[in-house]
């Protein structure tokens, strides 16, 4: 009774049901001829016969229709659906094919009810032709499910290919006896090509950040070489020749000595901002209390001499790496203490949860800064003041810092005003605590 | 000519300014040693093992050993002195202008004997130099050559 679904009229939908009506209409025939014959008492019988055979047919017909309906509803849907949907019988002769999977089977007339030509199906790597024998379906016939396959299919009509997802179960009677298979495909090329882009992406860009750390080590420490050289032979010309050049002289030489130091500070600086956030990242529950204790104890001597006030509140565990968080902390209290105003400096850290973030905060009594630079302060050698007796250092602190919430799915940000201090502040997921 | 200095260093380094300026560093240190140099890991194993034409090298109290050389770099260099039981127990140390974790763990790893970043700042580098003397020619007691060949 099911075939293929594209070009079936209603009235053949249900063979059987012409027969029946012409097997009733000549019984209820034959019923009325024998009343005629028959004694008042059997003519009442035969009546209540024929009434019963005539309420029978109205069930039936009801019966009928509401099966034709079904089947209907039932075809209407896998006509119009964009799973492709096939059935076959156990010798492999296929029982429907929808349309959807109709351009993948290669059944184009509807009388074409041999097995189609060996389609082109191919395994991922789409070039290995797929086992006629493993294909979904022929499984599913033998009794097996087959679940999530991906094929590859190529055919004259789409000759770049299509990815496939096949589920495939098989088919049983009502006792249990096995009577095929039924393949469901779903096409999910674009998906497909949409993770392919992707991984390529994901693959480029690993592979440029690659390069660049590359390229920063290379550069920082095939740099160090002739600058040491340059600023160890000034010295030594000094060491050796500094009475015998004249003053201007000695002036030149602290010059290209200071130059070559400053240098060799941005190249370990820059070394450093390429290693920090890198490789090596252990994730672990972090105290926060501790990792500010340990970098304070770093800060140790800068906080003594600037008589700084280090206040902590409670801070929260986070997930991190505690040696860069360690770094992080370290950083964002080195700047607070490094752009200290008149006054007695005075640092407050605090936490607090927001949603599903804690958003932990340094705020400093500093000399604060207008609110348009706080963006660009984060940026790698970027600096707002040109005295750099008082504000010494090269602009790295804070990129670095930048770095390390970013690795660690955070953000970073800063509020400030000039002469009210600035409060540095990132937020990281708490990760569900 | 080893007689009129109580130490001798071997220097295993590429860059002609480079020696010039450890031999320079010496001097200001006022270190009574004689410095060899190698500009190559094959020259300082020629050196070492005394092979032709250095039939006549004298045996290094301790080798400096730059990490950046070309060809068989200094890793390759205190990997195959470590393995020679001739060579094994002169000191190695590195000497390098990397900070890089990874140089300095591959060192170790390989048995150098000390890594030691080369100072920016002359006068920071004469200092090292004087520290190492301290260290390896006076502090540490190191065992005599294996081979009686040596003198």
């Amino acid at each position: 009774m099911l075939n293929t679904m594209q070009s079936k009229g209603k009235s053949e939908a249900a063979p059987g049901r012409s027969a029946l009506v012409n097997v009733q209409n000549k019984a209820l025939q034959i019923l009325g001829d024998l009343q005629k014959d028959v004694p008042p008492e059997q003519g009442e019988q035969i009546a209540e016969a024929v009434q019963a055979l005539k309420e029978h047919a109205e069930g039936l017909r009801h019966f009928d229709d509401t099966l034709e309906d079904q089947t209907h509803i039932l075809r209407s849907i896998l006509n119009s659906i964009p799973t492709g949907v096939v059935v076959a019988s156990k010798t492999g002769e296929y029982l429907l094919i929808n349309p959807a999977a109709a351009p993948y089977t290669n059944i184009v007339q509807e009388e074409q009810r041999d097995r189609p030509e060996p389609y082109g199906v191919f395994m991922l790597d789409t070039t290995t032709p797929y086992p006629a024998e493993e294909m979904p379906l022929a499984r599913a016939i033998r009794g097996e499910a087959a679940t999530k396959i991906e094929l590859f299919v190529r055919h004259e009509s789409f000759p770049a290919g299509r990815w496939l997802l096949c589920d495939a179960v098989p088919l049983t009677a009502e006792n249990g006896a096995l009577r095929g298979g039924i393949a469901v495909y779903n096409d999910i090329t674009e998906r497909k090509k949409a993770a392919q882009a992707l991984a390529r992406r994901a693959e480029a860009l690993s592979r440029s950040n690659q390069e660049l750390e590359q390229f920063a080590y290379v550069a920082s420490h095939d740099l160090q070489e002739p600058l040491r050289m340059v600023a160890s032979y000034v010295q030594l010309l000094e060491l050796k020749y500094s009475k015998k050049m004249g003053e201007e002289a000695d002036q030149y030489i602290a010059y290209i000595v200071d130059g070559a130091k400053r240098m060799h500070d941005l190249i370990q600086d820059l070394l450093a901002f390429s290693r920090a956030g890198k490789g090596n990242m252990t994730f672990v529950p972090v105290h926060c209390d501790a990792v500010v204790q340990a970098a304070l104890e770093n800060l140790k001597t800068a906080v003594e001499d600037s008589k700084a006030k280090v206040t902590v509140d409670k801070l929260p565990i986070i997930t991190g790496d505690p040696s860069q968080l360690r770094q992080l902390f370290q950083n964002l209290v080195e700047n607070a203490l490094k752009y200290r105003g008149d006054a007695r400096p005075e640092i407050h850290i605090r936490a607090e949860k927001e949603d599903s973030e804690w958003v932990i905060q340094v705020r400093d009594n500093g000399i604060g800064m207008d609110p348009a630079y706080t963006k660009r302060i984060f940026r790698i050698f970027q600096r707002l003041h040109e005295d750099r007796q008082q504000y010494s250092g090269s602009g790295i602190g804070l990129a670095i810092a930048k770095k390390i919430v970013e690795r660690h799915g955070g953000r970073i940000w800063c509020t400030s005003q000039p002469g009210e201090g600035s409060t540095f502040a990132f937020a990281m997921p708490t990760f569900g605590q | 000519m080893s007689e009129e200095y109580s130490h001798r260093i071997l220097l295993v380094e590429d860059n002609p300014a480079d020696a010039e300026l450890t031999a320079e560093a010496i001097r200001f240190a006022g270190l009574n040693v004689g410095l060899d140099v190698a500009n190559s890991v094959e020259q300082a194993l020629a050196m070492l093992r005394r092979q032709a034409p250095y039939e006549s090298a004298s045996r290094p109290d301790l080798i400096l050993l730059d990490l950046n050389l070309p060809r068989r770099g200094g890793r390759e260099g205190v990997r195959e002195i470590k393995e020679d039981p001739q060579l094994q127990t002169i000191p190695v140390l590195i000497l390098s202008s990397s900070r890089a974790e990874p140089d300095i763990r591959d060192s170790y790893q390989l048995h150098a004997n000390g890594y030691v970043v080369k100072p920016v700042d002359f006068q920071e580098f004469v200092d090292v130099l004087e520290r190492i003397r301290r260290f390896w020619f006076e502090t540490v007691k190191l065992p005599p050559p294996p081979n009686k060949d040596w003198s």
